[in-house]
Order: C-alpha cells, then structure tokens, then sequence
C-alpha cells in the first residue's frame, strides 16, 4: 500500500472526529468574532478525503501525520484594523504554534498576498473541550484576512501565480500585470479601511456605525444599509434635537442595561426562522427598542408614516413590548 | 409588574385547560377539569408567547399585588406552586385547584369560559399566568378522553387564544422575584372593565385572584419615607441611631438606584433590636415588605436639604424651602428654631 493510500484510508476513519472538532471550533471562533462586534466570515472545514490525496500527491514531500491544515479554519474580517484585534484574543483563547503575517515575507517594494496565518490552532488542554479533542491530535491552520485579501488569495489560488515559482515562469510582461493587479488590491484594502475610519458628517451613518459594534455582539446576520438609513432618519425626531452623539449614547447606554434580554432574543431559535421579525436583523433594532420605551404612541406614529405597522408590532412583541 | 425584559425572555413551559361553566343548581354540566396539559407544538408556543406579551404589556394591563386577608386560595396556591421545581402531577393538581375555585365564585352575572394555567420560567425564575377565556356559544371544545385521560387539544389554545387578533383576556401573571410571600412581579390585565369601576363584575376577577391593584410607584414611595420618618421619631430614641435612619433614608432615595426593597431597609439601617417593631410598623402603615419601583415625585421637596458647614466642621441641614431658620453672618451661623433633641455620635 502506497503512503497515499494508507492516508486516505486513515482519514477517512479519523474525519468524522475532526469534523464534530470543526463545528466546535467553529463556533467558538464565532463567538469569539461576536465579542468583537465585528462583522466578519467564520468557517472551519475538515478536509474532504479527495482533498487530502491531492495535496499529498501535489506535495510529495508531506505525509499524513505532517499535513497541519487537515482541519482548515478561516476568519475574513472587513478592515485591516480588524485583523490585530482578531489576532489578539485568538491567542488569548485558544493554544497555538506559530503566528506568520504573510505581509511580513514581503519587502517594501513586493506586493503579492497578505494575511495572517496561525499554524497549531488548537483548545487548551484544561479547558472545556481540551480533553475531548486534545491538541496533539485536534488542531487547525487558521487564516485571518481582509476581504480584499481574500479576493486575492481566492483569485490566485485558481490561476498559475499563486506563488513565486510558478510566477518566475511566465513572461515578464504578464509577471508585472500580475503585480500591479496585487497592487490594485491592497490599494483597495487601505482605502476601505480609510473610508471607514473617517466621519461623513451624515447623522444616520453616524448613527449606524455607533450601533453596528453591539449589533455584531449579538448576531452575523447582515442588515440592509438602505432600510437602516431610513429607519434612523424616521425615528431621529424623537430625540428631539439631540446632537448625533447624545443619541447613539441613549441607545447605547439602553442597550447595555438590556443586554441579557437582547442576548436572549438574538439566541432564541424560534426567532432565527425563516419567518423571523425583519427588522430584527438590523442594527437599527437597537434603536427601536429605545424609541418604543421613551414614547410608544410617538415611535408608531413616525414608524407608520413609511413602514408597516406589522413589522414594527413583530420586533417590538420579541422585546416584551405590546403596541395593543 | 413584569417588565418588558422579563416578558421577552419568558418561556412557556406548560398549559392546561379546565371548562368553568357558571353554577347552574339544575344538575347540568358541571365544571370539566383536564387531567393532562394541551400538547402544544413549537409554533404554538411561541405565538402563545407572544400573545401573552401583547396582553400584559398592553394600555389594559396594570401591576396588581395580593390582597392582605384574601379569602381567595389562589395568592397561596401561587405561592406554594412557584417555590417548587416544575413536575407536571403539581401543575395539573394546582391548575384544578383554581378551576374548581373559579366555578365556586362564578355566578350567574359572569361571563362562563374556559380557565387556562400557564406555568412559565424567566431566567430561572418560576412563575404561573392564569388566563380566563370566554367560551363563544355553540363553540366546540375538542376534548380527549381516551386512556382515562381528560386532556383539552391543541385546537382549543388555536381558536380560543391565538385566533382572537388584538383580542385581550381577563389574565393574570405572577413571577417570583425572591423566595419570601409577596416576592413577586404580577400583572393583570382586563380588557372589558376599567380595573377601578365599583361594579361586581369589573371586581371579579381581582377578586377570584384574591390581589388589588398595585398602588403608584409614586405612592408606595412616599408611604415608605413617611413611615420609616415616623417611626424614627416616636420609636428610636438615641439621636444618633436616628440621624443614621434619617441619612440612610435620605441616601437610599436619592440613589441612583431604581428600586427600594423596605425588608433590606430596615436590615441595614435599623438597629437590630428594633427591626422587627419597624417592619411592624411599616406594615401597619401599608408599607410592602417587597421591593417596589422607586419614584421620589411627592418627597422630593422634603429629600432637598440645603447644608451649611462651618470651618471647624459644624453642620446644619436645613429642609427646602425653610432657608429662613438660618443666618449666615461673617463669623456665625444662626440657626431661628427650638432645639427638640441633643445626642452624641
């Protein structure tokens, strides 16, 4: 029997472990990403079998026991800010061998992929699922990335320049294509991160952003940024004339006394259906809630002016609180 | 009352129905208790839920508390009930219970219908809702009865409950906040009469509850300030045991915090040999020993108090709006008042 074949024959009685450990992981990196609030992609996947008997026969010089992506996790963050805090409290909560920012193999004048790769990614042994999954057998490979360096890393993976020597191989004026196109894409990284950080003097974006961080605490769900722009406008006039600040810090302030009753309801399953309230995975939610409690009547009357009542009475009524 | 947060993260544990026809004294049919909670699926028992927020939190609900010297077994049915770990056998004893009750009250004048128990949990606290529901005429009641069980089906919670739209109920709901008598968050609701009216029927179903309506925050905080001053004044007789009830009282209500618990009160601030002929009084006062929402509206002229204090230290509290009883010159403070007590501290 080739090493191949005794690989595949060994994964495929050892993959439905390290598939209950990727689920496991998965959701506790889920969870990890909530606490940031951050919105941000999370999957952990075991290596399908065919896979696995690729790589092997790609790279001859790996074997079974030395593949360390056989369980292969990925965390793609929007901004590159994002990508330190990340980095941070994953180490923090989980045991790993090695730490590579890819950016770092890069010289200034290189452009190429970037991201961080976390090689050893495993449960401490003391902790709760350390002894089910001990991480001399249970561990991942971990890459944290931006979007845009994903779509790099995604695009690259499917062509012939995913790396140096393959690159060094085709003609200098497709090798510099290949470059500036790589070029492009951190340009666009850096200038997302830049846009995000500066202020655009719009109330409800102002607003928006303000609510987003404890929004992504309490689900992944993405909103529609149209709807939550005009949600906010509606229901700024009952505010009365506060600055954009003093309102993001009403709601804010509201949202963290309620905070174990949000948790509840962004958790129940009942109200993750299909036929879940709409406006409950906005971040404008929060919003609502404080706006239902400073002046019902006031809040269903502005709400009424352009969206359904309905819709207003199912995401109330999951707060504990009756428009009847 | 039970708060919207209590409300939003209530879980519906448990129903059961009873049918309570009015006494008629010809023989007719009698009450019909169920020996077995409705089965009732996922969907259901979250529109259930729902529906029950929609009642108590709505422009009919108000806060109710139990009603000193009832002669209703249910304040202590309910008590009993929700100290207890949830085991059906309880639930279904209790809920009959209830239902035999309602039909011993329920004469000619009241509306028959069906009696529907509810045993709920929030954030590990125990807690009933009793639900009165008027039966249409003609209705049928889809009632199993093999077995040798009586059990009322889930069509009965559709039809009677879920399908009345912005239909409210005669409903009540008690949630334990703590282990004593009256440590509970209630609320009743009662869409047909205004909860005040002096009529039977608008007292009836306060009345079978054996509870009153929960008095203004307002109210009960000012009831609290003055008993407790009064009892200070006539009953401790060390000034400065006194002027410690006086601060504390005066602390604890301008606190930030949102509510007063009296029992704590007194444990904390009245010396120890006379707490119990305090939580005498202030029950004798119609003080509730539970905790209550604080709203300082009506004592806050008497919580201002503007202080004076001199260089070595000497200071004088004046009540607002009595700045009178004091001058101020460049080298005394003049105080224009009797002196009633002297006491070390």
């Amino acid at each position: 029997m080739t090493d191949v074949e005794e690989a595949r024959g060994r994964w495929i009685t050892e993959r439905p472990a390290f598939i209950e450990f990727s689920i496991e992981l998965e959701k506790q990196l889920q969870r990890l990403v909530s606490e940031l609030g951050i919105s941000a992609q999370v999957s952990v996947r075991a290596k399908e079998v065919y896979s696995l008997v690729k790589k092997l026969i790609a790279k001859r010089h790996l074997n079974y026991a030395s593949v360390t992506d056989k369980v292969g996790a990925r965390i793609v963050v929007r901004y590159r800010s994002e990508l330190p805090r990340v980095q941070k409290l994953v180490c923090e909560r989980f045991r790993v061998d090695k730490i590579e920012d890819t950016s770092g193999r890069l010289s200034i004048d290189k452009v190429g992929y970037q991201g961080l790769h976390i090689d050893g990614l495993a449960f401490f042994p003391d902790g709760e699922f350390g002894k089910k999954f001990p991480l001399d057998t249970f561990f991942a490979e971990l890459q944290v990335r931006t979007l845009s360096q994903h779509l790099w890393s995604e695009i690259s993976h499917d062509s012939f320049y995913k790396n140096d020597d393959t690159l060094q191989k085709v003609p200098a004026d497709l090798r510099r294509r290949v470059h500036l196109m790589a070029g492009q894409v951190e340009v666009a990284d850096r200038e997302f991160e830049r846009m995000n950080s500066e202020d655009p003097q719009i109330p409800a974006v102002q607003i928006f952003k303000s609510l987003e961080p404890p929004y992504y605490m309490l689900t992944a769900e993405k909103p529609n940024i149209e709807v939550s722009m005009e949600v906010i406008d509606a229901l700024l006039p009952l505010y009365r004339e506060q600055d954009v600040q003093h309102v993001s810090s009403h709601i804010l302030e509201r949202a963290k006394a309620s905070e174990e009753m949000f948790r509840h309801v962004y958790s129940a399953p009942e109200n993750l259906s299909t036929e879940a309230a709409a406006f409950l995975f906005q971040p404008e939610a929060l919003m609502i809630y404080d706006c239902l409690l400073i002046d019902r009547d006031e809040t269903v009357r502005q709400w009424n002016q352009k969206f359904p009542t309905e819709e207003l009475e199912r995401v109330a009524v999951l707060f504990g609180i009756s428009l009847q | 009352m039970l708060t919207n947060q209590e409300l939003a993260t209530m879980t519906v544990r448990n129903v059961i129905f009873h049918d309570v026809p009015n006494q008629r004294g010809d023989g007719g049919t009698g009450v019909v208790l169920a020996t077995v909670p409705t089965r009732i699926d996922a969907p259901r028992r979250r529109l259930l839920t729902e529906k029950l927020t929609k009642v108590l939190d709505s422009r009919s609900a108000y806060g109710i508390m139990f009603a000193p010297g009832t002669s209703s077994p249910v304040p202590n049915e309910v008590r009993n009930y929700t100290t207890q770990a949830y085991r059906e056998t309880t639930f279904v004893g209790m809920s009959q219970r209830l239902a035999t009750h309602l039909h011993q009250v329920q004469n000619r004048t009241i509306s028959p219908g069906l009696l529907c128990v509810i045993d709920l949990v929030v954030a590990g606290r125990h807690g009933l809702v009793i639900m009165k529901l008027e039966r249409e005429e003609g209705a049928q009641l889809e009632l199993d009865r093999s077995d040798g069980k009586t059990q009322f089906a889930m069509s009965v919670l559709q039809n009677l409950v879920l399908t009345g739209g912005t239909k409210l109920f005669k409903t009540a709901a008690f949630l334990r906040s703590g282990p004593g008598d009256d440590d509970f968050n209630m609320s009743a609701c009662d869409s047909q009469h205004r909860v005040l009216d002096s009529t039977e029927m608008a007292r009836f179903w306060l009345s079978y509850l054996g509870c009153t309506v929960e008095e203004d925050a307002r109210v009960t905080t000012s009831k609290f300030f003055n008993a407790t001053l009064e009892f200070a004044n006539n009953t401790v007789t060390d000034l400065a045991d006194r002027t410690h009830i006086y601060e504390s009282l005066n602390t604890e209500l301008r606190s930030n915090k949102r509510n007063v618990v009296p029992r704590d009160f007194v444990r904390d601030f009245i010396p120890e040999g006379l707490q119990r002929a305090c939580l005498d009084f202030l029950e004798e006062r119609h003080v509730p020993m539970r905790t209550f929402d604080k709203d300082v509206q009506d004592v806050k002229s008497a919580l201002r108090r503007l202080t004076f204090t001199s260089e070595a230290g000497v200071r004088v509290s004046v009540p607002e709006g009595q700045d009178e009883l004091v001058a101020v010159d460049e080298a005394r403070i003049i105080v224009n008042d009797r002196l009633r007590t002297v006491g070390r501290s």
